[in-house]
């Protein structure tokens, strides 16, 4: 395994990091903002996953001019785009719901937001 | 306690699935599929250089759609939901540095994130990252003001204009090419130029617009209904 | 181009509103309606264009593409046959749902707007990408509707849904990365080019996305909590729209998932359904209900997935999928908790053909698409379709209970108008596919009971039995609805019944007669414990009718296990040996003339698929003949001693009834040519003379209000008619010589003897003999004795009871002096069916002959009445004057009587019989149900532990599915 392999792949074992310490978060916070913030957090490692997944050591931004070879794949900067896009939106609804679950019921706590269940 | 050993216990695993499907860990050797098609002909396809927003705007222009939908679907529900809890206290006056800096700076921010997204079909940007900046503008404003923002009319009516016009567009490919969103109802013009490229400047102006309205939208309703009760 | 308007119409139309509540709603609303009923307009030209209403070629789609060049570059929007079907579904919803978000958050319309628009461009899209966005429009404007729509639990039901569509899109990207860095692609055909590692990685990936999203079982916690929290009008709205959409996606996805054998689906679903359908009975909460039923149908999807390909797919999926969101839709819309729940009569019934529907009872389109469905399992994967039908048939039991709690709660207001006529539509829309699905399915050619006379003698019997019913339908007491239409529904299905010709056939009208007696039933005052327990019943009996035919391939040429199903749903049709409960339950709640109905004619139409089974097996002789003789003679039994210790007129007549079906069981078990026309005999008779019985007690219950043994008797003087009507009934059927009920008994042991089954004529006899007891307790404690002070005003029955009443005491005389009329007709259509044993009598004028003995009832009916007359003359004369006793008039010595009801004669009747019974266990068929319903609970609860009510809790469930996945396919490919 090269220099450049190495990067590479620790590329990927970070962005994986990621997702694993958010959806660890998200399994054992109790307060429903950091339960979003982790969200975010693995949302973030899933976007880097997914830049990842075009990435090729060394070359250059998918932007013609002249060296049309030694570009990396613009699919996946475009997916991702949109997926951030789609996180803040989904962040931003979720911040609002949280909170005024947490008022309804009095505390950020989740596990006071059982009233249905069985 | 047990959450936590439980949570540990299925992270590690999930780690160990992931892992354990790569199949080989060399480097790839080029792009693959269609990341190369898209290097090879998305200039002659679009016009655009920014393969990016070539594949963002053009290819996948459907993608685009729906994620600006989501968006606004975020920020209708946002604004929706935040008007019907009262309204929060006023908020803390802002320090002397937050309002002077909101007087002078937004005016340069707002013209940058035009750049943006104008030039998204030419270098890096479009018309997400320069509605995003945009609206930070209109952040800026907001925090630097001690009053609550009242309703803004503009703001709907551009985020109404600028979604209809992206979805007139697409039915404008369609009839001309049997093609929802298809780019090349205008002239391709010549690559690198500002007016090329298709209809992409166009859709990222409205994308531009949109994004920019709807985030200074949910700013605005956090902004109403924040502080503690 | 209407490709475009069909798909981006109501995106226009969300972004237009967005600006134009804060001018105008009414402009707001105008600009809605326009969008939506133009895109319905498009697709429903579109749906034209691809045939689709044919319900053939479901899988026929046109192409709408998008962007720049074709795919995998750029996105196709599919528009299949099917998911066209689904649109207007779901623009229909939409449309109707309007108005009511209307009036409670007007500025929702865009929303709205946005979920309809998430859920076209989910079922159409053929990119993974893409379908990735329109998930994320979907949850995102189900949670914000879900929290602006003011409810109790809203918030709850929008964090729990929140929460889950984070993992989601984590889970789903995931997924994504690895499909596209292995092959380049993301369309949903690249899926096919996985292998190895990756494959497995991105199968249990979006097969937990997808079991999470559709909510299945073991993955439905988050569904079942958003269900029960979110406001009826917005689960409606979602159940309509993007939970079909959901469905459809995930139909469209699983089978290109790279996971090796898909029978794992199958397995899934089959072992979910069961599971989750469990711990459906413990539900409560009409939103919870609905919960449940959405992940049961999410279930059968996996089962179909799983075994099933092509356009038969398709075809199940979206019949199956569209209907029951639907149906859902309806009752969403219909049982609206945030105002008090108002029914009117016509309330009820619209609010009965959803859970119908959702309950796949014929002949709505879902029965037969499960049908179909179920045929095929039946043929191909056997235990999965016995696994799929118990879950099928604990949905029936909780949907029901869910149905009479809600009617329960009747007043008379209309019910919500608007949704009124979304259900008319789905009625319509049904009609439209019924025809199309049942075309050429049935059959009336009579094939089943080949034997014409036979047949006949069934059908006149439904008919002249629904015939005699009818006159009585307008003399309903108190709060009884009117019944009258589902009586004649019933009437009618029973009517055909004897002509079908083939299994469906045959089901359908069984199902279709059961269950409009059901509606029938459910008329009655405080009848929703007996309709809930006859509705159970009649679906455990259709449930068992329809393994037994599709086991058997459609028809009832069978032997083995398919003929005992069979027989197993006609014993608890009949309400033998236990089941007799709903006999009990149903019978007394029912109102006016339907428990004559029920118990008359009803109840014959098991006997003609005992009849049907046995000839269409071996020839006449049923399976285990002998264990049915048996099993009728028990039941004979403890019928007659459970109606003679019965408190109540009706519930009396209910186990009587119950017991005397025993002799028929009897006689068809011998499978001799006696035995079958004591059989015959026994069934026409039964007919006549409990049917006289019933309508005499519907005429009591009319004029006194009760019937209670306690609270009649004495009714002699008031109502003549009616008693020597019932006078003449009785003693029919105790058997006494001059009338029809001698003949029977006759018969029926003249075969128990000449086949050597003592033992049962034993048990049989003595059955009678304890049928005196309560044929008795009948005639002295509702007509002799003292009058009650309570029914001192009432009056002879009304004329439409009385008249049927005339003629089937007719019936009785001229059957009891004139058997031979009957004979004539049946022993040579008995003699004539191929295999059946023994001897057939011979008749000789007035003449029976069997090898045992002659029989003239003209003779023995003369002698009966001359020694009768000479015994009334000689008491006449004799002159002894009765001494009148007012009913409270007792003489205890300074006893104080402890209450009105312990010292009225017929209280405790027959306490000396008991008290000599007391040795016997103390067993009673409603202990053991309500055990069984106890053990079920219990399982119930069992399951549902798992949904623990935190929002993580199902997050770490979806987790823990994933990594069970990755286990299992490891270890099996």
């Amino acid at each position: 395994m090269n220099a450049q392999s190495l990067f590479y792949w620790s590329l990927a074992v970070t962005a994986l990091g990621l997702v694993l310490i958010g959806l660890w978060g998200v399994l054992t916070r109790k307060n429903i903002l950091r339960i979003a913030l982790a969200f975010t957090l693995a949302d973030t490692g899933v976007n880097l996953i997914l830049v990842w997944s075009g990435f090729l050591p060394g070359r250059s931004a998918p932007i013609v001019d002249s060296s049309v070879s030694s570009m990396v794949d613009p699919l996946p900067q475009a997916l991702v785009l949109t997926s951030i896009v789609i996180g803040v939106a989904v962040a931003a609804l979720f911040v609002v719901v949280g909170v005024l679950a947490a008022r309804k019921s009095g505390s950020a706590d989740v596990r006071r937001m059982k009233e249905l269940k069985w | 306690m047990i959450r936590t050993i439980v949570g540990l216990i299925i992270v590690l695993a999930l780690s160990v699935v992931v892992i354990s499907s790569v199949p080989d860990y060399s480097l790839p050797s080029g792009l693959q599929g269609v990341g190369q098609d898209y290097t090879e002909r998305g200039v002659n396809d679009t016009g655009s250089v920014n393969l990016v927003t070539a594949v963002v705007v053009a290819y996948r222009g459907l993608d685009t759609l729906g994620e600006v939908v989501v968006l606004f679907s975020a920020s209708t529900a946002v604004v929706l939901v935040l008007t019907l809890v009262p309204m929060g206290a006023n908020p803390t006056p802002s320090s002397s540095i937050v309002a002077f800096t909101s007087g002078v700076l937004p005016g340069s921010i707002v013209l940058f994130g035009i750049y943006i997204i104008t030039h998204g079909h030419l270098s890096p940007g479009g018309g997400f990252p320069g509605g995003a900046v945009v609206a930070s503008a209109f952040l800026l404003v907001m925090l630097g003001s001690n009053k609550i923002p009242g309703k803004s009319k503009l703001l709907a009516s551009i985020e109404s204009l600028a979604g209809v016009t992206f979805g007139l567009l697409g039915f404008w490919g369609m009839m001309m090419f049997g093609q929802f969103l298809n780019n090349m109802v205008l002239p391709a013009g010549s690559p690198g130029k500002l007016f090329s490229a298709g209809i992409i400047p166009l859709i990222s102006l409205v994308i531009g617009a949109k994004v920019a309205s709807e985030l200074s939208g949910v700013f605005s309703s956090y902004r109403k209904a924040g502080g503690d009760e | 181009m209407v490709k475009a308007l069909a798909v981006f119409l109501p995106l226009l139309g969300a972004f237009v509103n967005a600006w134009l509540p804060s001018k105008s709603p009414r402009a707001s609303r105008f600009v809605s309606y326009v969008v939506l009923v133009a895109g319905l307009l498009a697709s429903v030209v579109l749906s034209i264009r691809l045939d689709a209403w044919d319900l053939k070629n479901l899988s026929d789609s046109v192409i709408l593409s998008t962007g720049v060049g074709a795919p995998p570059l750029s996105i196709n929007l599919e528009i299949t046959a099917g998911g066209i079907l689904a649109a207007v579904a779901m623009y229909a919803a939409t449309i109707f749902s309007l108005h009511r978000f209307a009036r409670t958050t007007p500025k929702s319309q865009p929303l709205i707007l946005a979920l309809l628009t998430a859920s076209l461009g989910l079922i159409y899209s053929t990119d993974i990408f893409n379908s990735f966005v329109f998930l994320e429009i979907g949850s995102i404007s189900t949670i914000g509707l879900t929290a602006a729509c003011k409810c109790g639990s809203r918030w709850e039901a929008a964090i729990k849904a929140a929460l889950v569509s984070g993992l989601v899109t984590i889970l789903y990207l995931l997924a994504v990365a690895t499909l596209y860095r292995s092959t380049g692609m993301l369309t949903l055909e690249a899926l096919g080019l996985l292998s190895g590692g990756s494959a497995i990685l991105v199968s249990i990936l979006l097969l937990t996305v997808i079991v999470t999203e559709i909510k299945a079982f073991p993955l439905a916690g988050w569904g079942l909590d958003f269900y029960q929290g979110a406001s009826s009008v917005v689960a409606g709205l979602y159940s309509a729209t993007w939970s079909l959409a959901v469905l459809l996606w995930a139909a469209k996805v699983l089978p290109l998932l790279p996971i090796g054998n898909p029978i794992i689906y199958a397995w899934i679903g089959a072992a979910g359904l069961v599971f989750s359908q469990l711990a459906g009975l413990r539900a409560s909460s009409s939103g919870r209900i609905m919960g449940y039923s959405t992940s049961a149908y999410a279930s059968l999807l996996l089962v179909a997935a799983g075994t099933t390909t092509g356009s038969f797919y398709t075809q199940t999926v979206i019949v199956l999928m569209v209907f029951s969101s639907l149906a859902k839709f309806s009752l969403f819309m219909l049982g609206n908790p945030e105002k008090s729940d108002k029914w009117s009569g016509f309330g009820t019934i619209i609010f009965l053909v959803p859970v119908l529907l959702l309950a796949g009872i014929p002949p709505l389109p879902v029965f037969w698409a499960k049908f179909a469905f179920l045929a095929h399992l039946a043929s191909n994967f056997p235990v999965i379709f016995y696994t799929v039908l118990t879950g099928l048939m604990l949905e029936a039991v909780y949907l029901f209970r869910f149905w009479s709690q809600r009617s329960e709660r009747t007043n008379e207001t209309n019910p919500y108008k608007p949704s009124a006529v979304s259900a008319v539509l789905i009625i319509l829309l049904a009609g439209i596919w019924i025809t199309k699905l049942s075309w050429g399915a049935l059959d009336f050619s009579g094939a089943i009971i080949a034997s014409s006379a036979l047949r006949n003698v069934f059908h006149s019997l439904f008919a002249i039995g629904t015939l005699l019913c009818l006159p009585g339908v307008f003399k309903r007491i108190g709060r009884e609805k009117n019944y009258w239409f589902w009586l004649l529904i019933s009437g009618a299905a029973l009517t055909i019944l004897p002509a079908a010709g083939n299994g469906i056939t045959f089901y359908l009208l069984w199902e279709f007669s059961a269950f409009a007696a059901v509606i029938a039933v459910s008329k009655g005052v405080r009848a929703s414990r007996g309709t809930f327990w006859f509705a159970v019943f009649a679906s455990l009996s259709g449930y068992l009718l329809l393994a037994g035919i599709l086991l058997s391939g459609g028809s009832f040429a069978i032997a083995g296990l398919p003929a005992v199903l069979l027989t197993l749903a006609a014993l608890v049709k009949m309400g033998q040996f236990g089941t007799h409960l709903w006999n009990v339950k149903a019978y007394p709640a029912a109102p006016g003339t339907i428990p004559a109905f029920l118990s008359g004619t009803s109840s014959k139409a098991s006997v003609l698929l005992l009849v049907a089974v046995a000839l269409s097996s071996t020839g006449g002789s049923l399976p285990w003949g002998r264990v049915i003789a048996w099993i009728g003679a028990l039941t004979a039994l403890t019928g007659a001693v459970l109606a003679a210790m019965a408190p109540d007129y009706k519930k009396m007549l209910a186990h009587a009834s119950v017991s005397q079906l025993g002799y028929i069981l009897m006689g068809l078990g011998l499978a001799s040519i006696l035995g079958w026309t004591a059989a015959f005999y026994h069934t026409i008779h039964h007919l006549i003379f409990k049917m006289a019985l019933f309508l005499g007690a519907a005429g009591v219950l009319y004029r006194t209000g009760t019937s209670e043994f306690n609270n009649l008797g004495g009714l002699v003087k008031k109502m003549p008619w009616t008693f020597a009507f019932t006078l003449i009934s009785v003693i029919s059927f105790a058997s006494i010589p001059p009338l029809a009920g001698f003949g029977s008994k006759w018969l029926l042991y003249n075969g128990l003897v000449e086949q050597g089954w003592l033992p049962v004529m034993i048990v049989g006899m003595f059955a009678s003999v304890v049928a005196f007891l309560y044929s008795f307790r009948l005639l002295h404690g509702v007509f002799l004795g003292q009058l009650s002070p309570r029914n001192a005003h009432a009056k002879e029955a009304p004329l439409p009871l009385l008249i049927p009443q005339a003629i089937l005491a007719v019936a009785i005389m001229v059957l009891g002096f004139k058997p031979t009329l009957l004979l004539n007709f049946l022993v040579p259509a008995i003699d004539a069916i191929p295999g059946l044993s023994g001897l057939a009598p011979i008749i000789q004028g007035d003449m029976v002959l069997t090898t045992m003995g002659t029989w003239n009832a003209w003779m023995v009916g003369l002698m009966v009445m001359g020694i009768f007359g000479f015994a009334f003359v000689f008491y006449w004369i004799s002159g002894h004057k009765p001494k009148y006793v007012g009913q409270l008039d007792i003489g205890f010595a300074g006893e104080i009587p402890p209450s009105a009801d312990e010292i009225h004669y017929s209280n405790n009747f027959f306490r000396p019989y008991k008290r000599a019974l007391a040795f016997l266990p103390n067993i009673n068929a409603e202990k053991i149900f309500s055990g069984v319903n106890k053990t079920f609970g219990m399982l119930g609860d069992a399951v549902r532990a798992l949904f623990t009510g935190d929002g993580r809790t199902y997050l770490a469930h979806s987790l823990l599915f994933l990594l069970l996945l990755f286990v299992f396919l490891n270890g099996g490919m």
